[in-house]
């Protein structure tokens, strides 16, 4: 699909209304957005590639000379790189997202980070994940506090179990919290293998809803209430939209999990889900190798999202994170080490996309932070703020950023 | 007895490795009647200080926390020793007699092995990659050619698909994008087929034996002829498996390489455990090198890990072992040889040292095969040393370079989690540049030939000349010396001994221990020179610990709610293997976490609205005994007059025995209303235990009777079986009463 959607929205519905040559799922989303103007509500999708993803060999600066310098292996020949504007070009393993690039619906911002410089993979996690660099103490996540952050006068329904959806065993860092998350790994799953329906009181959900222990009695409360939703649903055996072909990996399974919820009206307003193996320090690769195949399932998986929110997508922003970037100098042992700063993908319908956002810092030795890294140049706060504030409506940034003075004025304005 | 026992040399799966366990059956009523704990303590005066846990709370509380939960009879046992007694017991295990458990573990070859020798006998892929290319040498040993010609036809025929696949998608580029199986990710009972980061992942779809029994699709549209011959050859099969067990070896020996492959897919599940009846384990474990050798070693980790921990009488051991694991932990997927390594990483390594001298342990793990891979140390180079002077000719060793050639140097991998997660702790006061200099000081420390199975080394050639300077120290040069320097101002730093003692805390006592106790074990670990079992003994007899407010405050892990469910139900595990695809399917895979800081033993890791369906699921699938090889006796539990109980009363000791009595009036209420108003009539369910265990899920009655083919084999099983003693014990091993310790 070469049109992009959110072109069609900006040139108005009532030009493409009746016109039969447009796909029937444009006319749908122009037409849904035209009824419910103003009230649409939108959804945000957070992933986190743990294990400090080496941004500088995803979107890579190919007009800097000394990446090649610094890079002489592991670095991506220009040749071979997918260019996105002249100084910037994708990883060749990338090549599925380019379609939304090119559409507008996927944007970038480089030289991303935090201003807390742990090299510590947890401590960085942690402090991303809390939205707090530098403060160890916060309890909750920072899209928790997104949640409750909403502006409550513009809210249109009642929340249901699956407001905040996390697609992993444990709620993670990010979605702990006030605001109830349902954390599962398989939709398929959640369920009691041993169902006692003849019931009205299931035995389990008695003594869960009576144990003295607050955090189990919190989660079995969840997870009663979404499998009853759940069952309700009948989800069944769930197909993908024609042509989302989610890679069988664990992040692309996580990804139709979460498409599936999002498709079928659960209400889910914020998911996560998160993709490992990024901690490339040995034998990392150039064009090939294991950042390659990372890369590769990893867009693989956001393009077949993307096509299976069909009309979804119009509504959904997705927002990619990692806890920091890797040296920009490969190291003794044909990878990287750890490094500060990196890069950020933001995706979706309302995305102003075809553009890599932020301040390039370069890559000189005396540009670099401690002559080792990417110097961070856009506060990954300042990207999350907008998000959270345009889709999810978090007008209180001073809530879910506390200390950070967020404010509108700071968003660089990727999403529309 | 059951049927099974009349195998009981047929421990072996090629994928799954079993083995009969007989569990101690005396006993099992009285003791575990204990008191409520709570009962003596109502009365008591309150400490100046904490109210303590007083009474024979104290010995359920102990075993709580000191074991990995406790089975029938563990209480009388204690309350017979004295529970002080027991303790400092626990803390010496060479007194401790374990011989039933080592029995056991006398059938799994591969952990009694040196890596050496099995990498010889179950050769890792890029072994046989150095072989067809004339690198390496062909073992001169027929049996063993037999293993290493299997497995080289098996890896050609995956290269065979793969170019196939290739050249579809070069002609067809936009359908097929670039194959990218990395099977970086795990995923349950997938470890067999995940050969991690440093190998040729195999391509799931061109896997020669992933077709399995029944799935087989033939090359070509299936026709009747090839109906026919699949069931000549499934005749065929099943006639070399009912030959004697010397003939039945002999006979797939006999056998050129690819008709093994085919033998080997046509068998069925039942027909691969039936031909493993009667061999010894050494054969059997040669009969799975040819077909899964990866699955080999695999299996037998997980499936010795699940027996200690469910089965060791030295049970502080276990739990130590497991934390040191824990706190030194490497990943089962970081490449093709890191299986090998581990058979002798926990034995080895970790075992031995658990309650000993945390700078002998730290020494240990420093120079493990498995931590120099892990993280990376043993590719790291001195950037000006001999080796990456000369580096024109490429690095010898462990250092592969890519296309260009580039001097090979410096990895900061291990450095780095060596003082954040190892010793000092993130704030341990460590800078960048100590991460540099010690980088630098462990360079050369290093793997010596590790297809050969070649152990630690230390390089010279590779180790960076002059001193360093870390944390304050000038380290002069003096080789490999200059390592253990830096490990002993490591092990004996304050704030090592503060880490180390929050992390036993954590995992002892609380999640958020009080910083009293904390200072108090740290300051017994600097006094005895880092003395684990001296800082273990500080905490056990410390107020902290046996304060209130710590009874039942630990949710358990996943680990430790499958290990305490079958310990406390006196499970029979035939297959531990299945146990350790459960903990993996509850979110916690053996030996396959990630990132270098390890599993969390906090709560809030471990509680989710997920996780507890996942934990209601196992318990209700366990007890009734829907677990293949994992096989609970209710009725032997409930003593001799079982039959003649009333559900009330099954109810109420069985709540004794899983959960001494301690639970709460809403989850005994909910039990027993579930079997006194409703006959038993839950739908039974298999536990899904991930793609490699789908044919192991024991057939329930109603499937049974459908397939009127079906044979009796030893996966079909079920015994005369209580299904409301089943029913109730599920209901008490999923309620929230049973998720803590």
């Amino acid at each position: 699909m070469s049109i992009s959607r959110r072109v069609f929205l900006r040139n108005g519905a009532l030009a493409i209304v009746g016109t039969s040559a447009i796909p029937s799922f444009l006319t749908r989303s122009v037409l849904a957005e035209a009824a419910s103007a103003g009230r649409c509500k939108r959804k945000l999708v957070v992933i986190f590639q743990r294990g400090a993803a080496d941004g500088l060999n995803i979107v890579v600066p190919h007009a800097e000379p000394s990446y090649f310098e610094m890079r002489p292996t592991i670095g991506i020949p220009r040749e071979q790189v997918l260019d996105l504007d002249g100084f910037f070009g994708l990883h060749p393993a990338m090549s599925s997202l380019l379609p939304l690039w090119k559409q507008g619906h996927l944007a970038m911002v480089h030289a991303a980070g935090s201003p807390d410089t742990t090299r510590s993979h947890f401590d960085a996690q942690d402090y991303m994940e809390s939205g707090t660099p530098g403060v160890k103490s916060t309890s909750d996540g920072w899209l928790n506090r997104a949640l409750q952050a909403e502006d409550e006068r513009q809210r249109h329904h009642d929340a249901t179990p699956f407001r905040a959806v996390a697609v992993s065993t444990d709620v993670p860092r990010t979605l702990v919290g006030r605001v109830p998350t349902v954390a599962l790994k398989n939709i398929g799953d959640f369920r009691q293998l041993d169902a006692f329906d003849r019931h009205s009181d299931d035995p389990f959900q008695e003594m869960y809803d009576s144990t003295s222990n607050s955090a189990i009695r919190g989660a079995g409360k969840e997870a009663f209430n979404a499998m009853q939703m759940l069952r309700a649903a009948s989800p069944g055996q769930y197909v993908p939209a024609a042509g989302a072909n989610y890679p069988g990996s664990p992040f692309g399974q996580s990804l139709r999990q979460i498409a599936q919820l999002m498709k079928s009206n659960y209400g889910v307003e914020a998911a996560f889900a998160d993709v490992d193996g990024w901690d490339h320090h040995h034998n990392e690769g150039g064009v090939q190798g294991q950042l390659a195949n990372r890369l590769h399932d990893f867009s693989a998986s956001l393009a077949a999202f993307w096509t299976d929110l069909g009309d979804e997508a119009e509504n959904t922003v997705l927002v990619t994170m990692s806890e920091f970037g890797r040296t920009a100098r490969q190291n003794g042992t044909g990878g990287t080490d750890h490094g500060h700063a990196n890069v950020m993908f933001v995706m979706g319908g309302p995305v102003r996309g075809g553009h890599v956002y932020g301040r390039w810092p370069g890559l000189a030795p005396e540009q670099l932070y401690q002559d080792r890294d990417l110097a961070v140049t856009t506060d990954f706060r300042r990207v999350l703020s907008e998000a959270a504030y345009k889709t999810i409506r978090a007008q209180d940034l001073s809530r879910v950023f506390p200390g950070s003075g967020m404010q509108p004025n700071l968003f660089l304005n990727v999403i529309a | 007895m059951h049927s099974f026992t009349s195998a009981r040399q047929a421990w072996f799966l090629p994928w799954l490795l079993a083995l009969p366990m007989v569990v101690g059956t005396q006993s099992l009523s009285s003791e575990s009647r204990a008191v409520p704990p709570d009962a003596s303590i109502t009365s008591t005066a309150r400490s100046a200080v904490t109210r303590q846990i007083e009474g024979d709370a104290r010995i359920v509380h102990a075993l709580d926390r000191l074991t990995f939960g406790p089975r029938p009879g563990d209480i009388s046992t204690v309350k017979a020793m004295g529970v002080e007694a027991w303790i400092n017991q626990q803390l010496h295990p060479e007194k401790i007699d374990d011989s039933a458990l080592e029995q056991q573990l006398k059938l799994y070859p591969a952990m009694q092995m040196k890596v050496k020798d099995l990498m010889m006998q179950v050769p890792p892929p890029p072994l046989l990659r150095q072989i067809v290319n004339g690198r390496a040498q062909m073992p001169q040993d027929e049996t063993l050619q037999a293993v290493y010609q299997t497995q080289i036809a098996i890896i050609q025929m995956r290269e065979q698909a793969q170019a196939l696949k290739q050249a579809d998608s070069s002609q067809n580029p936009a359908q097929n994008p670039p194959q990218q199986p990395q099977a970086a990710a795990h995923t349950q009972g997938q470890m067999g087929t995940a050969s991690g980061p440093a190998a040729t992942p195999p391509s799931a779809g061109a896997d020669p034996l992933t077709a399995q029994h029944g799935q087989h699709v033939p090359p070509t549209d299936p026709s009747l002829e090839d109906k026919k011959e699949q069931i000549l050859a499934d005749l065929q099969a099943t006639g070399i498996v009912n030959l004697p067990p010397k003939q039945r070896m002999a006979k797939v020996l006999a056998m050129q390489p690819l008709e093994r492959i085919s033998f080997y897919r046509d068998l069925s599940l039942e027909d691969r455990l039936a031909f493993v009846q009667g061999l010894t384990p050494q054969q059997a474990q040669l009969f799975s090198a040819m077909f899964a050798p990866r699955r080999t070693i695999v299996s037998q980790l997980e499936a010795t890990k699940m027996l200690r921990v469910v089965d060791s009488n030295r049970q502080l051991q276990e739990v130590m072992t497991d934390f040191w694991f824990n706190h030194f932990n490497v990943d089962i997927r970081k490449g093709p040889l890191m299986p090998y390594y581990l058979t002798e990483y926990e034995n080895k390594v970790l075992r031995p040292n658990a309650l000993g001298n945390f700078e002998d342990l730290l020494d240990a793990v420093a120079r493990s095969r498995a931590m120099l891979l892990y993280l990376d140390n043993a590719s790291s180079v001195g950037p000006h040393s001999l080796a990456a002077m000369q580096s024109q000719r490429g690095p010898g060793g462990y250092v592969r370079t890519q296309t260009k050639r580039v001097p090979p140097g410096l990895n900061e991998n291990y450095a780095r989690e060596l003082m954040e997660l190892h010793t000092l702790g993130v704030n341990g006061g460590y800078t960048q540049q100590d991460v540099i200099e010690v980088a630098r000081v462990f360079s050369g420390w290093t793997i010596e030939k590790p297809l050969q199975g070649g152990g630690f080394v230390f390089n010279p050639r590779r180790h960076e000349p002059g001193p360093k300077y870390v944390l304050g120290h000038t380290i002069d040069e003096h080789g490999e010396a200059e390592g253990l320097e830096v490990l002993h101002i490591l092990a004996t730093s304050p704030a090592t001994a503060h880490h180390i003692s929050e992390e036993l805390a954590e995992r002892f006592v609380g999640d958020k221990p009080s910083p009293a106790l904390v200072n108090r074990m740290a300051q017994t670990f600097l006094v005895t020179h880092g003395d684990i079992r001296q800082v273990l003994r500080t905490m056990f007899f410390s107020p902290e610990f046996w304060a209130q407010s710590t009874w039942n405050a630990k949710v358990k892990t996943p680990l430790e709610f499958v290990a305490s469910a079958a310990r406390a139900s006196d499970t029979q595990v035939e297959f531990p293997v299945v146990l350790a695809l459960a903990v993996a399917r509850l979110g916690m895979p053996l030996y396959a976490c990630q990132p270098p800081t390890g599993y969390s033993m906090n709560a809030d890791a471990w509680i989710s609205s997920g996780s507890l369906v996942e934990r209601m699921n196992f318990a209700m699938a366990f007890a009734d005994n829907r677990l293949p090889g994992v096989v609970n006796h209710w009725n032997a539990l409930l003593g001799p007059d079982a039959i003649t109980l009333e559900p009330s009363q099954k109810e109420s000791q069985l709540e004794n025995i899983l959960l001494r009595g301690d639970l709460s009036a809403k989850t005994h209420d909910a039990v027993l209303r579930e079997l006194v108003d409703a006959p038993v009539q839950t739908q039974p369910h298999p536990f899904p235990l991930g793609g490699a265990m789908q044919g192991y899920i024991v057939p329930t009655a109603e499937q049974t009777n459908a397939d009127a083919n079906a044979q009796p084999t030893p996966f079909r099983q079920p015994l005369p079986h209580d299904r409301q003693a089943a029913l109730t014990a599920g209901l008490l091993i999923g309620s929230p009463d049973f998720q803590n310790r």
